[in-house]
């Protein structure tokens, strides 16, 4: 079948089918080198069981620094509220706010529970 | 296959290569630009991810006039006695700001007497000496970066706080935390629980937060409402609270750049347009001739689709594999600042090797079959013309 393609139509395919290759080959070698970091995964467990604090120590000169549930004393904006402070996108939107309001207003009406 | 038309085509393509580079190269660019972003987003993500499960499952803050207080002791001992609750425990934990270099180390107080401490993490801390002496001297585990500032800013082997009070406190540097979590690690410092508090001018009784452990998730809820009914004062983070965060964050910060790419879209959904609209003269004049010696429209049809999926597939993979080298293996510079901030206390951290798939799926679509159909189209309606017609 290769046959009928002239040697110019050959290169050509042949660096075409060799682009695709090394693609593939590059995937397979990038998925086989993160199979080989668990002890190095296990160490970054430790690490955060030791520490008990989420995020990454990316950002250390906004008010909540390690993420911005765990606000320092002196934070304006990230006590809940539409608007979370988020740099440098200066905020987020807190999709998570309707759940919360309608947690609280499941039980707003309710009677205290003695048994708590 | 009519391995005919393949060489057709082929040959076609080398006598316009220079016509197509343009092509390819705003294609690669446009991939290469795609699958680094979102690459380095999903490592970081990936990242976060597999160290969400050694987080509390909540984390009880006192609220006091819409601001974070520190919380009574006392109440880990009645969140404790919740049932569910495997254990509960204060923190007491802060922010240091050091001016000279504008950055804030996180300082956490640790109990290093509890014998479970050293055997349970001593592969992730490389101490200076063997033993601690955790009577007299303060003392500290800090992350690498922690370590590098002072060792260019300050004293390799101490530290001066200053208190409150505006006392200094001496403090040597015990150990450091290892490479490998630096990006969890590297703002961090461990210090003795009573120096902490002695810092940052905590009570007893006071403590900065509260963690709670509930072994089973199916009552994490149940208890998160019953410490809300027992302190109405108090916020609550659940880890579901955090993982859901981190979604919405990233989602933004890829969003920010993708925005950013909007004018390579327009630039590259422009020329697939011009290609719809119609067709060069030069490419009527060849299918019109193609048809005058007798060639089918279904043939026309063949050799376009192979020209597009030829120039489609490598432009797809050329961008996919230089944009997967550059992320993985050239640690993406340039580019992954976007998602680190602009202090001084970066962290140097390896972006682990994450390809995902479905992504590559997704800009895969977007991308190819569309070029394709671009390439197709206009040649039918250049191809069911008449002969003699489309030469004209």
């Amino acid at each position: 079948m290769f046959s009928d393609l002239t040697p110019t139509s050959k290169k050509i395919l042949l660096v075409f089918i060799a682009v695709i290759s090394f693609t593939i080959l590059e995937i397979g070698y990038y998925n086989f080198e993160y199979r080989n970091l668990s002890s190095t995964i296990l160490q970054k467990k430790k690490a955060v069981s030791l520490t008990q604090l989420p995020d990454l120590a990316f950002v250390t000169e906004t008010v909540w620094l390690r993420h911005r549930s765990i606000t320092s004393l002196f934070s304006v904006f990230p006590e809940d509220g539409n608007l979370l402070d988020y740099y440098p996108s200066s905020f987020v939107y807190n999709l998570q706010l309707p759940n919360k309001s309608k947690q609280v207003n499941q039980y707003s009406n309710e009677e205290p529970r003695n048994e708590f | 296959m009519n391995f005919k038309l393949v060489d057709f085509t082929l040959k076609s393509l080398k006598r316009n290569m220079t016509k197509k580079l343009s092509v390819i190269f705003i294609f690669t660019v446009l991939v290469f630009l795609l699958v680094s972003v979102f690459s380095i987003s999903s490592s970081i993500k990936k990242e976060l991810l597999i160290s969400v499960d050694s987080l509390p499952e909540l984390i009880v803050q006192k609220m006091s006039g819409g601001r974070q207080t520190l919380i009574p002791v006392e109440r880990a001992f009645e969140i404790a006695s919740i049932p569910g609750v495997n254990n509960a425990y204060d923190r007491v934990w802060g922010y240091y700001f050091f001016e000279n270099v504008n950055v804030n180390f996180t300082i956490l107080g640790l109990d290093f007497d509890l014998e479970t401490y050293k055997k349970k993490y001593d592969n992730i801390i490389e101490m200076n000496s063997d033993i601690i002496d955790t009577s007299n001297t303060p003392f500290m585990i800090a992350g690498k970066g922690v370590v590098e500032i002072f060792n260019s800013y300050y004293n390799p082997n101490y530290f001066d706080f200053i208190k409150g009070n505006g006392k200094r406190m001496r403090t040597n540097i015990a150990g450091s935390f290892s490479d490998e979590s630096a990006l969890e690690t590297n703002d961090v410092i461990l210090m003795p629980i009573q120096n902490v508090r002695e810092l940052f001018d905590i009570e007893e009784h006071l403590a900065t937060d509260i963690v709670v452990r509930v072994p089973n998730p199916e009552e994490i809820d149940v208890v998160k409402q019953k410490i809300q009914f027992m302190y109405p004062d108090c916020r609550l983070v659940s880890r579901q609270d955090i993982e859901a965060s981190y979604q919405n964050v990233f989602d933004y910060k890829s969003g920010l750049f993708l925005s950013l790419l909007i004018a390579a879209f327009v630039a590259f959904f422009i020329l697939i347009y011009d290609k719809t609209s119609g067709l060069s003269l030069e490419d009527k004049r060849e299918i019109g001739i193609l048809k005058a010696v007798g060639w089918q429209v279904e043939n026309i049809l063949q050799i376009k689709f192979i020209e597009g999926a030829i120039i489609s597939l490598f432009s797809f993979s050329f961008g996919t594999g230089l944009a997967l080298f550059y992320v993985y293996t050239l640690q993406a510079p340039l580019l992954r600042n976007l998602f680190t901030g602009a202090s001084y206390l970066k962290p140097e951290f390896d972006l682990l090797p994450i390809v995902d798939l479905q992504v590559l799926s997704l800009i895969f679509i977007l991308t190819v079959p569309i070029y394709i159909m671009a390439t197709i189209i206009p040649s039918w309606r250049a191809a069911i013309i008449d002969a003699d017609e489309v030469m004209h």
